[in-house]
């Protein structure tokens, strides 16, 4: 196959992806009782354009399931057939089925043959259509139109393809178009995959085949008289449209169709390369920084010569956090692309446990960096797995307790400030804290004495091997769960937390900062340098904390902070020299380490809050301790980023050192 | 034999593929650092700027002076006396950084002045002579003579290509 169809069959896949989504978007909306004209027009669309590419890239696996499916739609759209839940729901079944066959055709997986049959049946069934053969074509009519009088205009779909010899036997195509044409109003589409280049065209063969929409009045007979001599040198397929009372369907906006009938454009949209679109986000981070850099080289005494100067240089700095603001906006995604993908593991979650439960989703349109949507997809199914698995009560628990015998699972996602606030609720029984208690005692990750609040102990549930399920089973209970996702939501610099009440639900909280390319960061002066702490992982700043540091022999300083203790590092003597004197306006920074627990860095002062572009250092030099990435501050000197949790890990070698000596 | 150049004189530095008759020449930067001359290879040179500050990197081998913003990139810079064991250099703007490539990877040497580009047959190139009892230097690849000046070439993959963080020194842990 030759590269560009290889790029169309992927564009067409890709597009298929959306469609998926949209079927799933309006299928579930529909399903849960919503009727709107709208929702029906958008699912056929996005199923009829699935199944004109199929056809086109010749997915002869999707295009019979897919007809059939639009069929039922059109149906529902036209009136035809009644719309009720059981449908829908098989529907929605009908469009998983479909994404499957559409992964299959990607090359992605396999898949048994027959494996869409009983879907296929099943919505088949209940919409009243009755499948002459799936597998071998997509000849398929609804019922209610079989006996239709002749003399009434139907649409029909014609797809000839000639073999190579058509033309030897002194066949003539055009003819046949000509022909077509006299019977109604006719389309033609060519399919032109098969042509060879020039060089290789054998004029004598036949390498065009077409794609007929035909309005007549005069019956499938008259059309197979156009083709009754070359039957045998051709693959012909005719198919009765179901005739509608609305305007003629839209056709899939890939194919070039010589009337007027062309789609109306849904979105505009390009794809871009990501790389060219991080190069533009870096660019904008120079900019950013030079302009920042000129404006400090700007004598005071410019601006009394020239009042314009410092107009337009305002103007500059508008415009180039406008350009900033623009450039992420372009990487920055709805979220939508994760919801969507979760009605489908809530149903299928809801088949494996029997129990019932609905999905319901709010803030599909917050829009988050690209790299932040691709790794929250995997945290976010896990915790509805979890909601699923341990939340909810099944149906006679539900029942016992004077709840609604379907379970809810809420997902929401909102923005705040300059965060990303995404909710998994449930309305199950809440996190069992006795449990948890006993369990983590059990595996010695807390003590039997430790005095835990409710809060932590319900937070318990992100330290790694702690699994309150009973029985694992293959859904959830394996105990390598909240702290994986913990561990990764870290990772994007967000951070996790869980709210529970008994027998109410819990409610697990996820904030994730908008990108990953900027980050929101407190600026501190030590050991003369600048550095930048994350925000994200600060819990507090004191100035005062002389008064309360203590030393444990053979551990080092220890800082008491709310009745605890918490290590304390000065920055000073672990990045430089180790009996640097610390400065009497030093502060301690209280900050958050990955598994939960804290740190007091000493810093000898604040010099500020900003965002700042993160850079790498690894590019050109091996890690180094305690520094998570580097970035650019305004006077265009780098700043190196700290990584407390890293920090924390060299201050206990440094002490396991010394101990050693 | 030996062809000496300004380096300002553009139209005499070599074009993407050297000339036929250039084969078996191989073109150096040479710099000064302290009294003595070294040299580089110029295809891993990237560009040559002033010295305009560094950041310094915490618990890194001491002659990693720290880094600096190419640019938007973060590059690491090595202080080349210090890096021969000669005590740290106290950079002024009138000390100048070596923009070095190796691979994907970047570096800025710190030495004191860039001197010229050099022209030497690769036959004319001397091996490090061996000393007995001792290690082989492995900063250094060769030696060459210019003019009756030694200067030793860069073995940049050894003095470089360990990416300099290296174990933490210990000179400075209590």
């Amino acid at each position: 196959m030759d590269s560009k169809l290889q790029r169309f069959r992927t564009m067409f896949l890709d597009e298929c992806d959306e469609h998926g989504r949209t079927l799933e978007r309006t299928l579930s909306a529909l399903q849960r009782g919503a009727r709107h004209q709208d929702l029906v027009d958008d699912a056929f669309r996005a199923i009829h354009s699935i199944k004109g590419g199929a056809g086109m890239f010749g997915f002869d696996r999707i295009v019979p399931f897919a007809h059939v499916f639009e069929t039922a739609l059109d149906g529902v759209r036209t009136g035809r057939i009644a719309i009720s839940e059981e449908l829908m729901t098989a529907a929605l079944r009908a469009a998983d089925c479909l994404s499957d066959l559409i992964l299959a055709a990607a090359g992605n997986t396999d898949l048994a043959a027959g494996y869409e049959n009983i879907t296929l049946g099943n919505l088949a069934g209940l919409a009243g259509i009755k499948v002459v053969d799936a597998s071998a074509s997509c000849t398929v009519n609804a019922d209610v139109d079989r006996d239709q009088a002749p003399g009434v205009t139907e649409r029909w779909t014609i797809r000839f393809h000639p073999h190579r010899g058509l033309l030897k036997r002194a066949n003539e195509p055009l003819f046949m178009v000509r022909q077509l044409r006299e019977l109604g109003t006719l389309a033609v589409i060519a399919d032109l995959s098969v042509l060879p280049p020039l060089a290789l065209l054998q004029p004598a063969d036949a390498y065009l085949g077409w794609t007929f929409e035909l309005e007549t009045a005069r019956g499938e007979a008259a059309i197979r008289e156009v083709f009754q001599f070359v039957e045998d040198d051709c693959d012909l397929s005719i198919t009765r449209a179901v005739p509608s009372a609305v305007a003629p369907v839209p056709e899939d906006p890939a194919v070039f169709v010589p009337h007027e009938t062309i789609a109306e454009p849904l979105t505009s949209t390009i794809r871009v390369d990501i790389d060219r679109i991080d190069r533009l986000v870096n660019l904008a981070g120079e900019i950013a920084i030079s302009q920042a850099l000129v404006a400090q080289l700007i004598d005071q005494s410019l601006f009394n010569a020239n009042p314009r100067l410092f107009q337009e240089l305002s103007q500059l700095l508008t415009h180039t956090q406008n350009l900033q603001d623009s450039v992420m906006a372009i990487r920055a995604q709805p979220i939508r692309t994760i919801f969507d993908r979760m009605p489908r593991l809530v149903r299928e979650l809801a088949e494996q446990t029997g129990k019932k439960i609905v999905l319901r989703t709010a803030g599909e349109n917050t829009e988050i960096d690209k790299t932040v949507i691709e790794q929250l997809g995997d945290p976010i199914m896990h915790m509805i797995r979890n909601a699923a698995g341990h939340g909810i009560e099944d149906s006679a628990e539900r029942a016992a307790k004077g709840k609604p015998a379907e379970g809810l699972i809420r997902l929401s996602a909102e923005q705040r400030g300059s965060r990303i606030v995404i909710e998994i609720g449930d309305d199950g029984r809440g996190i069992d804290r006795e449990k948890v208690r006993h369990k983590a005692m059990a595996k010695n990750l807390i003590s039997a004495d430790t005095a835990l609040s409710t809060e932590d102990i319900d937070n318990l549930i992100f330290l790694p091997g702690l699994s309150t399920a009973d029985k694992v089973t293959n859904i959830s209970g394996r105990g390598v769960g909240m702290d994986v996702v913990k561990r990764n939501i870290q990772k994007l610099g967000g951070r996790v937390s869980v709210r529970s009440e008994p027998g109410q639900g819990s409610t697990v909280i996820l904030t994730l900062p908008l990108t990953l390319a900027v980050l929101e960061g407190m600026i501190v002066g030590a050991a003369g340098e600048s550095y930048v702490i994350p925000i994200a992982s600060i819990v507090e700043c004191r100035a005062s904390w002389h008064k309360d540091v203590g030393e444990v022999p053979g551990f080092g300083e220890v800082l008491k902070v709310r009745g605890g203790y918490v290590a304390l590092i000065r920055l000073n003597r672990i990045f430089g020299n180790p009996t640097a004197p610390c400065k009497q306006q030093s502060v301690a920074i209280i900050a958050e380490i990955e598994g939960g627990g804290h740190i007091a860095l000493v810093v000898d002062e604040i010099v500020g809050q900003q965002q700042v572009v993160i850079k790498s250092i690894t590019d050109n030099l091996d890690p180094v301790a305690g520094i998570a990435g580097a970035t650019i501050l305004g006077d265009g000197r780098v700043a190196l980023i700290l990584d407390a949790t890293e920090i924390s890990k060299l201050n206990a070698s440094r002490t396991d050192r010394r101990q050693v000596a | 034999m030996i062809g000496k150049r300004r380096i300002t004189d553009y139209d005499d530095l070599p074009a993407t593929a050297p000339p036929p008759e250039d084969a078996d020449l191989q073109q150096f930067v040479s710099f000064i650092v302290g009294d003595q001359h070294y040299c580089v290879d110029i295809m891993a040179v990237r560009e040559i700027n002033a010295w305009t500050g560094t950041t310094s990197l915490p618990n890194t081998q001491a002659h990693i002076r720290g880094v600096i913003n190419l640019r938007g990139t973060i590059v690491p810079l090595v202080d080349l006396r210090m890096r021969f064991g000669r005590g740290l250099t106290e950079p002024t703007p009138a000390h100048v950084v070596v923009i070095v490539a190796m691979g994907e990877a970047q570096c800025g040497l710190l030495v004191d002045g860039v001197s010229d580009i050099v022209s030497v047959p690769r036959k004319d190139i001397a091996a490090i002579p061996d000393l007995e009892g001792e290690d082989r230097n492995p900063f250094f690849s060769g030696l060459i003579t210019v003019q009756d000046n030694l200067m030793a070439a860069l073995a940049l993959d050894q003095l470089v290509s360990q990416r300099f963080a290296g174990p933490v020194s210990t000179s400075t842990a209590a």
